[in-house]
């Protein structure tokens, strides 16, 4: 590993880059003249380059990647501080700005100032593995189509590409963060500056990425200077998971996970404790079979609760569930069971309202029969390996008779429901090993709503 | 060009935080229905959140119309090359979809696809 050193100040682009007397003046042509896999570019905080574009294929590696760091110069090699602020700007052109190669990028400020709808590229390369911590991702430009492309959407490629502590910005309301492969922001924010009511923030690589899955997890970021309409994510390419956990929301948000209109099958938008109030219940699914919400309302009398505030999930299939085929799966309730070769059976409780054109299930009453509501548990069924079992209280097969599932005299509070009609789905199996009973409700019939209490009853 | 005709919301009751779960319900002119719901306190104005979303799916389903067409547009466009590199013998059709095709072919594909979904 050698370090390099770069430096707008007074550097130059003939000088050797080996201390900070003898700095290089341009990252995308001095430093890239001589950097080698594995090396460490030190990066005068002050620094700032600009051209009309930026290409910077770094030659780091996964084995042995490059770090390229915003710090404040000591002696005459020396660092004393990581110091974030060195700036990198393209400015023109339809070229953009392109990093691509693997390696930890600590402070800088990235801004693509083009009119033109160019992309500002990260980790493009197949097979980039990328950091960048504590920087500024700007997209100042006019340009409606630009994106912040993330990842590598190379045939046969992948990459993974990560944001600590990352501030991000749109220069227009067409503008998009596009991912590929696997993108992860952990902290952060978004920028109180530049265009805050884009259609949406994020949207699943595009055709170059023939539909394969990509998948976008952010954690503990704080997206409250956008617009209170903003959607999280907008359309793409099918077999796309994004996992919000922990982020805050625009004031009176009113926004989505995902618009209707842009849902495709295989999408799935997972929203955990995502909020602009001070709760910590918040739940929201949305995917192409419909949606799953938290509600505070409609809860079971000694039901689940986050110890203070009673909850239940709220089910609501699109008219794209068809069953067997496509259905709306609840998130998983994991219970751990620590006994073993003991008969258990776990039952999950339900309310519905009948009073709803069409009613609701086709059983009496209009109750949920057991092909259109079922619950299915995964437990330790083998006493020999950790291969487990699956039991559904659904029909036996296809063509077996469903029939009512079981009426309950459990309480609810059902205000707003006309005519509440409560029911559970129970299982009952002998788990071989102590381990994890895995449960999910599931709902079979299109456009559709129940609540759910995520509380299962295990007895 | 998809128009919504029709909006309208609904409020559930009040949630353990002070707001109410608002449920929008937008048709189109083919009948087609998009839902939209979110959480309001009192303070949001439901009117006007429910009309700037009706604008919003207007442009987000007319987007999704023109790519279709864009798409069938090049989609005809790369069949007529195909037929004719199978009729000069550059393209075996028994390799058509087993990314078997030579790249000259694959190249005037590209080119013509490119051409047919300029804006």
């Amino acid at each position: 590993m050698t370090d390099r050193f770069l430096n707008s100040g007074d550097g130059s682009d003939s000088n050797t880059g080996a201390d900070w007397s003898n700095e290089k003046l341009t990252l995308a042509t001095g430093i890239a003249a001589i950097d080698a896999a594995g090396d460490r570019v030190l990066i005068n905080f002050a620094h700032t380059e600009t051209a009309a574009s930026i290409t910077y294929t770094f030659p780091g590696t996964n084995a042995s990647p490059n770090q390229f760091l915003s710090v404040t110069p000591t002696g005459g090699s020396g660092v004393s501080a990581l110091t974030a602020g060195a700036t990198f700007t393209a400015n023109s052109g339809a070229g953009g700005m392109t990093w691509s190669g693997s390696g930890y990028l600590y402070g800088l400020t990235l801004t693509m100032s083009t009119s033109s709808s160019a992309a500002l590229s990260l980790g493009g390369g197949d097979g980039n593995h990328q950091t960048w911590e504590a920087c500024n991702i700007n997209m100042t430009g006019g340009g409606g189509a630009s994106t912040l492309s993330v990842g590598s959407a190379a045939t046969g490629g992948g990459s993974r590409i990560v944001f600590i502590g990352c501030t991000f910005q749109f220069g227009a309301t067409g503008q998009r963060i596009q991912f590929a492969s696997d993108v992860q922001i952990k902290g952060g924010s978004w920028s109180a500056s530049g265009t805050l009511n884009p259609g949406a923030v994020f949207i699943p690589a595009g055709a170059n990425a023939n539909g394969r899955g990509q998948h976008l997890k952010v954690d503990g970021f704080d997206f409250s200077n956008l617009n209170a309409a903003v959607n999280l994510m907008g359309a793409g390419q099918g077999g796309a998971l994004a996992v919000f956990r922990g982020c805050k929301l625009p004031a009176s948000w009113s926004g989505e996970p995902i618009a209707d209109a842009s849902l495709i099958a295989g999408q799935r938008v997972e929203m955990y404790n995502c909020d602009n109030a001070d709760t910590n219940y918040k739940l929201w699914v949305k995917e192409y079979c419909g949606s799953i919400r938290d509600q505070t309302t409609i809860v079971r009398t000694g039901g689940a609760s986050d110890g203070t505030t009673p909850l239940s999930w709220k089910l609501a299939s699109s008219a794209n569930v068809a069953y067997p085929a496509a259905v709306l799966v609840s998130p998983e309730i994991a219970i751990w069971n620590d006994t073993a070769g003991v008969s258990k059976t776990v039952t999950l409780e339900f309310v519905h309202d009948t009073n709803v054109a069409g009613g609701q299930g086709a059983g009496a009453s209009f109750a949920f029969r057991d092909d259109e509501v079922w619950l299915e548990v995964e437990y330790m069924g083998n006493g020999s390996f950790p291969l487990t079992s699956r039991i559904t209280d659904a029909p036996a097969s296809v063509i077996a008779t469903p029939a009512d599932q079981a009426s309950s005299s459990v309480t609810w509070t059902t205000t707003g429901l006309t005519t509440p009609v409560k029911q559970k789905a129970s299982v009952t199996f002998t788990p071989a090993e102590k381990g994890w009973f895995i449960c999910r409700l599931v709902l079979a019939k299109a456009s559709k709503t129940l609540y759910v209490c995520p509380k299962a009853d295990v007895t | 060009m998809t128009t919504i005709v029709e909006s309208s919301w609904s409020a559930g009751p009040v949630q353990a935080c002070g707001r109410q779960y608002v449920l929008e319900t937008h048709v189109d002119d083919a009948g087609v229905i998009y839902t939209a719901e979110y959480l309001a306190g009192k303070e949001v104005d439901r009117d006007a959140v429910m009309a700037a979303r009706a604008v919003e799916i207007d442009e987000a389903v007319s987007a999704r119309d023109s790519g279709k067409q864009e798409r069938g547009d090049a989609q005809a466009a790369v069949d007529v090359v195909l037929k004719q590199a199978v009729k000069e013998g550059k393209l075996n059709p028994d390799v058509i979809g087993k990314a078997g095709y030579e790249s000259e072919v694959a190249a005037d594909v590209a080119e013509v696809a490119a051409e047919a979904i300029k804006p």
